[in-house]
């Protein structure tokens, strides 16, 4: 039988065991006060830096588009990966990122002998053409005109914004004039007619019902839909119903118990932030759930691999005769599913 | 010796030997810990860290003042007046630093940018107050010289009378700033800082896609250098360690057209809106507060704000500062 230490003995090892206490709370304390610039350093980040910089070389000598001789390149092409695009658009990156955003390059254009009269001509490069859609639609200004590029395209008093196939193009002019607006619209057709991309004829509206769809407002949300972590890949579109707006979604899922699954979950979510489930004072309530928060209602279902539901409804009964309209056309372009 | 003060020895010296070897170990993991130790700050060199001064007019309480008008120059000038004249910030022989945006190469009238007339007014009105020197500098986004040159800001700024610093590597200095989170060993565009008694930041009112909006305090991004979009995953304790960082004599806030939607970008002309303000205030955070009103929202919409006012750098309630409010 071992000895029983003594107090110098228990004393040396009780004050190691501190120690040792004492250096893991410091290693979890620099840890959790983690200092970012050590990400600069990542060799897969450096490496990126530099097959950029080569590439850039590259995409020197050859202009984003040709254009004939009144609009001259105002410079070389510029180019932006994934890591380098918030060194272009700063803070409104992630929207692209989240996105599918794959490579941005940009370039300047102007019109010769008309100083000041220049555009800047931006084209990402998406993942898919839903990632395109997503950003443009996600910035659709309000006074959009529609001007025929593609399907997807409008232009603004000094801008035009387009979506082909997987590419998202802004031009935008140093002035609104009609020279620029004119060269911009050149431009944009030249990338168009120059890069041919495989084109989804998918009308991203087409789940909505037709009555009361203000079209120019459907959008897509990339990534957390509604203030929802898991809530990606959502098209939202506005109705305006007895002179009230009220916003109608849809998301499809991998299948239908994955629908189900994050309908229950954003449920909770709405619950969680003071969401009230009102479902079972609505008798008329065919499916899903109404849930009331602030004021407004929510209304969220899924037929088959569909999410969908209505947002921020003002009145109940908005809810559900939207929430109708929506079911009743996700049945008919996708029949064999019922609402739940 | 008896039998069991032989095992209690033998014990004991078991203990010694391996109290040394552990000691031997932890010293030598220590030693291995404090050789990898990168002591580089993330422009990769191992220039001396440096803090910066504190800018503000000693003794005065803090103030401010809105202007409606759609003049900037004219919105400018009433505002300072209001608060006793830009010779109550700038002092005969001082030397100044306007702090503009100018961190995209765009044309100013997208307002991504502190506006070109404003610039030169405000460098007018320092020198008039007796400034010696006046510097304008930014550490843009996109490539510097394009920058101050397509915004106007360059040309502007040099035909009043200023000097146009654009960043160079060199004029680059690691700094921590006291109670920040981020700004640690961190580069910061230092040289137009040194030798200098008053800094002026003059922003534009912006939605910011992250953050929700880009006023003055967000404004000192363009003092750091280094890979500084990792911290857009964290805005608004970046933005609040900025408002640490710089402590500025006067902040003026653009809000005569202010970017609504699409921000800090833009690009489109109906992401703008005329809302006729200029707010001048020693209080950046009553400034950023202010303009908020201008997006269409409370400060409390912006989480930034309240981090501020918590770290003591200035208060949301900008109606406690009894601002002075000019209309056209």
């Amino acid at each position: 039988m071992l000895p029983k230490p003594g107090k110098f003995e228990t004393g040396i090892s009780l004050t190691i065991m501190l120690l040792l206490v004492v250096i893991a709370a410091g290693i979890l304390w620099r840890q959790a006060d983690f200092n970012p610039a050590v990400e600069v350093f990542q060799p897969q980040h450096q490496a990126e830096r530099l097959s950029l910089v080569a590439a850039d070389r590259k995409a020197s000598e050859v202009d984003l588009v040709v254009l004939p001789g009144e609009i001259s390149p105002l410079g070389v092409p510029e180019t932006f990966g994934p890591r380098q695009l918030a060194d272009k658009i700063d803070g409104k990156a992630p929207l692209y990122l989240s996105a599918g955003f794959e490579k941005l390059t940009s370039q300047r254009f102007s019109l010769k002998n008309q100083a000041g009269q220049w555009f800047e001509f931006y084209a990402y490069r998406m993942r898919d053409q839903q990632g395109a859609f997503a950003v443009f639609s996600a910035q659709r200004r309000p006074d959009a005109r529609p001007d025929g590029i593609t399907r997807q395209s409008y232009q603004t008093a000094n801008a035009q914004f387009v979506v082909h196939g997987h590419y998202y193009l802004e031009l935008i002019a140093s002035q609104a004039t009609e020279p620029l607006s004119s060269a911009m619209r050149q431009a944009a057709l030249e990338f168009v007619k120059s890069h041919e991309v495989k084109t989804e004829s998918v009308d991203p509206g087409a789940l909505f019902p037709p009555s009361g769809l203000d079209r120019g407002s459907i959008t897509l949300l990339a990534e957390d839909a509604f203030g929802f972590a898991g809530l990606d890949q959502v098209m939202t579109a506005i109705y305006h119903l007895d002179g009230k707006e009220v916003m109608a979604f849809v998301s499809k899922r991998k299948d239908a118990r994955e629908a189900e699954a994050l309908a229950a979950a954003y449920r909770v979510f709405l619950k969680r932030f003071g969401g009230e489930d009102v479902s079972g004072k609505k008798q008329s309530l065919p499916a899903g759930h109404m849930v009331r928060i602030m004021e407004a209602f929510e209304l969220v279902f899924s037929i088959g691999p569909y999410l969908a539901g209505v947002h921020e409804a003002p009145e109940a009964s908005l809810a559900l005769t939207l929430g109708r309209r929506l079911a009743a056309r996700i049945q008919e372009k996708e029949p064999g599913h019922d609402p739940r | 010796m008896t039998p069991d003060d032989s095992g209690a020895l033998q014990s004991r010296r078991q203990f010694l030997r391996r109290l040394v070897s552990s000691g031997l170990f932890a010293a030598g993991v220590s030693a291995a810990g404090w050789w990898f130790y990168d002591r580089r700050s993330a422009t990769g060199t191992a220039t001396a860290e440096v803090s910066l001064p504190d800018f503000r007019v000693k003794n005065e309480p803090a103030c401010m003042s809105i202007v409606h008008g759609s003049d900037r120059l004219e919105s400018l000038r009433r505002a300072l007046k209001a608060l006793g004249g830009m010779e109550r910030f700038v002092r005969p022989g001082d030397r100044v630093l306007l702090k503009v945006n100018a961190a995209f190469a765009v044309p100013p009238i997208l307002s991504a940018t502190s506006h070109p007339d404003l610039v030169a007014g405000a460098i007018d009105l320092c020198r008039q107050a007796g400034a010696v020197a006046v510097t304008v500098a930014d550490n843009p986004i996109n490539d510097p010289a394009a920058c101050f040159a397509l915004t106007g800001i360059g040309r502007a700024a040099r035909q009043a009378g200023a000097r146009v610093l654009l960043p160079q590597k060199r004029y680059f200095k690691p700094i921590s700033v006291k109670d920040a989170r981020l700004i640690r060993r961190w580069p910061v565009f230092y040289r137009p800082l040194e030798n200098i008694d008053k800094v002026i930041g003059i922003s534009p009112v912006k939605d910011h896609h992250r953050s929700g909006a880009s006023m003055s305090i967000k404004n000192w991004y363009g003092l750091l250098g280094g890979q500084r979009s990792i911290f857009h995953q964290d805005i608004n304790t970046i933005i609040r360690d900025l408002g640490l960082m710089m402590r500025p004599t006067l902040v003026i806030l653009d809000g005569t057209v202010t970017m609504v939607a699409n921000g800090p970008t833009g690009g489109s002309l109906s992401d703008l809106k005329r809302t006729d303000t200029m707010i001048v205030s020693t209080d950046q955070v009553a400034a950023d507060a202010y303009g908020a009103t201008l997006l269409g929202k409370i400060a409390d919409d912006l989480p930034y704000i309240g981090m501020c006012r918590r770290a003591g750098l200035g208060t949301d309630d900008y109606r406690s500062l009894n601002p002075v409010v000019l209309s056209g």
